[in-house]
């Protein structure tokens, strides 16, 4: 048990440095995008894309919305994980 | 040369499948891939109309080939390659006969130049796929399985309806592009919009695919819902209702995904928002657009029976295909978790990776359009494509918590195709112009250029930067373990509610008149066990042999009616 308990915390603390990690990476490379943004001109399919920067503040608060608007959603179309169960009138429903 | 097999290309398949059942188990892997070796020698074909049945004073073209069919054919052939390696360690027959006469339906399906044929096969899919949904042995799949026979069904009784009624209108049954003009096209459009899940026709995709195996469930997401954008790329191009159609469906799926607790049913609504970009393609209908469509559909269906494989791996080893339950996975399956992501960027479609050659199409089609809102709508659903299956499906399986979970050795079988559909991802990434050459319209030039390169990175990173955030800040909505609503819903709550009382009486005539009918058959069949023991004076010709011999007379007659009219 004691053995689980510190596989765990060990666990825990490799996925925490793969995240740090993995955001270092992130901002690095945004960065790097914002710094070739600067220095080029990108054009987009419609006009507005031309605006500075404007997929990434697009993708940015596209993502935010989305899942903002999903956890609103929660409230409607959430129910228990059972609630299709005993449909159908068979008696032999799990 | 043309191998003249003297059948339509994906019969072998289905002819096949009749044998799986008697071979030994050992065999049973090594027939299907030879089957699908056979029916793959097909694609030499040259384009033209190979194979004509006239029946009943109509002909029917079973082996139509030309641009369009290649590609389609091609990736269902490689799909179902795909799949027999996939379920290498399943030895039970029956999904094993049900894949490949499904895989050799939709097929066959494609090279119907008539739309009997295409009818035809088009059930063949419905019915093949099924047993599908049923190999995996339980309630929950029986009874998705039935709501899904109830709705494929359906789309066929449109399709046939409506090529009578095209028939009937023009003279002629030959598949060909129509316009929506009066019921026969309707009909049709309606019946392949079923198939494409179109929105709120949807409910069976979600309902259906993540109750089959893990093998069952990569199948399925090849076949059924592709063959109705190959179907939709033909009868219906430059659609414009299409465009709207297919802009609602890559944006809706995506807020059920992220509160889905299921990481296959999370993969069946990605499944539905990719859909939607190759039917925005098909509504435009430009060359360009329409090889958009094509080279769409081409890499999705590897990079989502990529993920479908590694969550099915994940669900083989744990059991489970639950967020709730699942994370931490990384070490404990690094090579899936390695396809994992592939997939998930493929489909995410980051530079270098499939998604990206072919979703350019489409978004370079689309912008040269007066369709700036819909060019929009797809812009967004690119952010959510990255949230769902770009980062949930690898995140919540391979990350997130850690686990103490012990994960026995995947087969070799699921180990080799996921990264041979890994390999075809990346490949075709890198060098666009191996999918770029089968495209059937239009000369594409290469999308790697500085603004689609930098433009795509920015939407994506900044993205996943949000998702890091939200992490952080605690606002990304935890797993939970729940049902979340789809438009099944409306006939498995809904109309029950409804009409039950309806039914209930129904149901008691429905009884009465069975007990008549029970005691008719009684009485009639006693009648001829009289006749039988009780042969008439003369030539003697005993009873049950008059009834075969009344029959013979009816079925004679019957064809003389067919000629005649």
């Amino acid at each position: 048990m004691k053995n689980d308990d510190m596989k765990h915390k060990v666990e825990t603390m490799a996925l925490e440095r793969y995240g740090k990690a993995f955001t270092f990476v992130l901002v690095v490379a945004i960065l790097a995008l914002l710094v070739i943004e600067i220095f080029t001109h990108r054009h987009g399919e419609l006009e507005i894309e031309d605006v500075f920067f404007f997929p990434a503040i697009f993708g940015f608060c596209a993502f935010v919305f989305i899942v903002m608007m999903g956890k609103l959603l929660r409230q409607f179309i959430m129910r228990p994980e059972n609630y299709y169960q005993n449909e159908g009138g068979d008696s032999d429903d799990a | 040369m043309m191998p003249d097999l003297g059948l339509p290309p994906g019969l072998v398949m289905i002819l096949a499948a009749i044998a799986i059942p008697f071979l030994p188990p050992m065999a049973r892997h090594i027939w299907m891939l030879l089957a699908v070796a056979l029916s793959a020698t097909t694609l030499l074909a040259s384009p033209g109309d190979h194979l004509i049945w006239s029946v009943m004073g109509l002909e029917l073209s079973l082996y139509h080939v030309d641009n369009l069919t290649f590609p389609f054919s091609m990736i269902f052939h490689i799909a179902a390659f795909l799949v027999v390696i996939y379920s290498w360690h399943v030895k039970t027959w029956p999904e094993l006969t049900a894949t490949l006469a499904y895989a050799g339906a939709a097929i066959a399906a494609v090279h119907a130049g008539d739309l009997i044929s295409l009818f035809i096969w088009w059930e063949a899919t419905a019915i093949t796929s099924v047993f599908i949904i049923l190999a995996a042995g339980t309630v929950a799949a029986r009874q998705a399985a039935m709501r899904y026979l109830i709705i494929q069904v359906s789309s066929g009784v449109l399709l046939i309806g409506g090529a009578a009624l095209y028939y009937f209108e023009t003279g002629r049954i030959t598949f060909e592009a129509m316009t929506l003009e009066g019921m026969a096209s309707w009909f049709i459009f309606l019946a392949f919009g079923i198939k494409a899940a179109f929105p709120f026709l949807n409910g069976w995709l979600q309902d259906a695919y993540p109750e089959a195996t893990p093998t069952g469930t990569v199948a399925l997401s090849a076949f059924t819902t592709k063959l109705a954008i190959y179907a939709l790329a033909r009868g219906f191009p430059g659609t414009e209702a299409l465009i709207w159609i297919g802009a609602v469906m890559t944006a809706f799926p995506v807020f059920f995904a992220v509160i889905e607790n299921d990481l296959r049913r999370v993969l069946s609504f990605s499944l539905n928002n990719q859909l939607g970009f190759m039917v925005v393609a098909v509504g435009i209908g430009t060359p360009l657009a329409l090889n958009g469509a094509v080279a769409h559909a081409f890499v999705h269906i590897i990079y989502k029976a990529l993920l479908f494989m590694s969550v099915g791996a994940v669900v083989h080893q744990t059991g489970t295909a639950k967020a709730s339950e699942l994370g931490g996975l990384y070490r404990k399956m690094p090579f899936t978790m390695l396809c994992c992501v592939i997939g998930a960027m493929s489909i995410a479609a980051f530079p270098l990776f499939s998604g990206f050659v072919a979703k350019s199409l489409t978004m370079t089609a689309l912008g040269g359009t007066e369709y700036a809102l819909a060019y929009l709508v797809l812009l967004f659903a690119s952010a959510g494509v990255l949230e769902h299956s770009g980062i949930k499906i690898p995140y919540f399986t391979f990350f997130a918590h850690p686990t103490t979970r012990e994960i026995g050795k995947t087969p070799t079988g699921m180990t080799i195709a996921m990264g041979i559909a890994a390999v075809m991802c990346i490949g075709i990434g890198v060098f666009p112009s191996l999918l770029y050459q089968i495209l059937p319209y239009a000369k594409v030039k290469n999308p790697y250029d500085l603004s689609h390169v930098s433009g795509q990175l920015q939407l994506l990173l900044l993205a996943g930067m949000a998702f890091v955030v939200l992490i952080r800040l605690g606002l990304y909505p935890p797993e939970i373990r729940s049902t979340v609503l789809n438009t099944d819903w409306f006939y498995r709550r809904l109309a029950p509610a409804l009409i039950r009382p309806l039914v209930v009486m129904v149901m008691s005539l429905a009884k009465s008149a069975d007990h008549a009918l029970i005691l008719v058959a009684n009485k009639a069949m006693a009648g001829a066990k009289w006749i039988a023991d009780h042969p008439v004076a003369g030539p003697v010709i005993p009873g049950p042999a008059a009834l075969v011999q009344v029959m013979v007379l009816l079925f004679i007659m019957a064809i003389i009616y067919a000629k005649l009219i």
